[in-house]
C-alpha cells in the first residue's frame, strides 16, 4: 500500500505537469529572462506543495494554483520596482535590455509597455490577452468581481495606447 | 483623436468579444459614423492583435526538469529540517544533563561557604571597617587608633578581596593577607567581617 507521503508527492508532482505551461508562459509575460521566469514558477510550486493540505476545494485547483502564482509575481514585480527606485538594479537592467527576444521588433516594445501599468492592470491582460482566461476566472484569481476585471482590462488598454504613442509607436507599422 | 468618453470602456470589451449582444451592437453602430472612435478601435484591435500573436515557446521537456527540480529542493529541505530537529534534540539532551549536573552539585556537593554577592550589606560592612574614610579607625578596635599607610593598603586589599572575589576569604587567604597586622587589629576585622549578616 503507497504511504501518504508518496501519494501527496505524487499529486503533486501531477499538478506540477499538468499547471507548468500556464504558470511557466504567465511569468516569461512578466519578466525578462527564462531564469527569471523559471525561479518564479519553481516558488510557486513550492507554496503550492507547502499549503496542499489547506486547499479546501472552494474555487478549481487550478484557480488557486494561478492565484498562488500571481501573488508570487506580484511581490517580485513591487520588489523589482523598489529595486529600481533605489537604483539597485541599473546593471542587471542593462544586461537584460541587452538580450535578443525572439521578435524584438513588438515583444520589447509591448513588454515594456505592460510593465508601465499599474500591477492589478498588467495581471487581468496578461490572463485575458496572453493566458485568454475569461473575465470570470480572472476576477476569481484576482479576488475582484467580474465588472472590476472588465473595467480593469479596459483601463489597461488605454493606458498602453497612450503609452505607446508616447514611446512613438506608429501603429500603421504593426 | 479622443475616443468619446460613453464608449471608451466598451470598446476593447467589444474587440475581446465580452460584451452581450445588445452592448455589442451599441458599439457597432456608433463606430460606423464615429471617426474618433474608429481610430480607438483600430489602435486598440492592433495592440489586442499584438498581444494574441506572441507566443512563448517552451522547452518539451520543461516541464520533467521542473519536477526533477522541485523534489530536489524539497528534499533539501527536509533533510534540513531533520539535520535541524536533530540538533534540536541533542541540544536539548545536553542542556538536560547539564542542568541535572549543576542541581546535583549544588544538592551533594555544595560548600560550606555562603555564596556571597554584592549588596548593601558589602556597603556597610566596607564603611564599617573604613574602606571609604580617608583615614579610617579600624572598627571595634579597643585603642581606636589610626592605621597607618601599610594598614589602610592591607584593609583596602582585603576589602578588595572581599568585592571582587564575591565571598568571604578562607581563613588562611584572611591570615596571610593580613598578618603584618597586629593581633588585636586582625580579630578586630576578622571579626567585624564575619558578623556581618551576608
Amino acid at each position: 500500500m503507497e504511504s501518504f507521503e508518496n501519494e501527496y508527492v505524487r499529486t503533486f508532482n501531477q499538478l506540477v505537469l499538468a499547471n507548468q505551461p500556464r504558470i511557466y508562459r504567465l511569468f516569461r509575460r512578466m519578466v525578462d529572462s527564462h531564469e527569471e521566469a523559471n525561479d518564479l514558477t519553481q516558488d510557486t510550486f513550492i507554496k503550492v506543495y507547502r499549503n496542499l493540505s489547506k486547499f479546501r476545494g472552494s474555487s478549481s485547483i487550478d484557480t488557486w494554483i494561478y492565484r498562488i502564482a500571481i501573488n508570487t509575481g506580484l511581490n517580485y514585480l513591487r520588489r523589482q520596482r523598489a529595486r529600481q527606485i533605489l537604483g539597485l538594479d541599473l546593471v542587471e537592467r542593462r544586461v537584460s535590455d541587452d538580450e535578443q527576444p525572439a521578435n524584438p521588433a513588438t515583444s520589447n516594445i509591448l513588454r515594456r509597455a505592460i510593465a508601465k501599468l499599474p500591477a492589478r492592470q498588467q495581471m487581468v491582460v496578461i490572463l485575458r490577452s496572453y493566458q485568454e482566461l475569461p473575465f470570470k476566472e480572472i476576477a476569481a484569481i484576482l479576488n475582484m468581481t467580474e465588472n472590476n476585471a472588465k473595467v480593469n482590462y479596459s483601463h489597461a488598454l488605454k493606458s498602453l495606447r497612450r503609452i505607446l504613442n508616447k514611446m512613438g509607436v506608429d501603429y500603421a507599422a504593426l | 483623436m479622443q475616443p468619446c468618453k460613453i464608449l471608451e470602456d466598451l470598446i476593447p470589451l467589444y474587440i475581446s468579444g465580452d460584451l452581450d449582444a445588445a452592448e455589442a451592437d451599441r458599439v457597432r453602430e456608433h463606430l460606423s459614423t464615429c471617426p474618433s472612435c474608429q481610430s480607438f478601435y483600430h489602435d486598440l484591435q492592433k495592440i489586442t492583435k499584438l498581444l494574441h500573436a506572441e507566443p512563448i515557446e517552451m522547452d518539451p521537456a520543461y516541464g520533467a526538469e521542473l519536477v526533477v527540480a522541485l523534489n530536489d529542493r524539497l528534499h533539501a529541505r527536509e533533510v534540513r529540517a531533520r539535520r535541524w530537529h536533530k540538533m534540536m534534540v541533542y541540544a536539548s539532551t545536553l542542556l538536560v544533563i547539564f542542568s541535572t549536573v549543576v542541581l546535583l552539585k549544588e544538592r551533594f556537593f555544595k560548600t560550606e561557604q555562603p555564596a556571597l554577592s554584592w549588596s548593601e550589606d558589602y556597603y556597610s560592612a566596607l564603611l564599617k571597617i573604613g574602606y571609604f574614610n580617608e583615614m579610617p579607625l579600624l572598627a571595634g578596635s579597643d585603642e581606636k587608633e589610626p592605621l597607618t599607610v601599610d594598614k589602610v593598603n592591607m584593609v583596602n586589599d582585603l576589602a578588595l578581596n572581599v568585592l571582587t572575589g564575591n565571598r568571604l576569604l578562607p581563613v588562611e587567604d584572611f591570615v596571610e593577607v593580613t598578618a603584618p597586622l597586629a593581633e588585636s587589629e586582625f580579630e578586630s576585622i576578622y571579626q567585624n567581617l564575619a558578623d556581618q549578616p551576608f
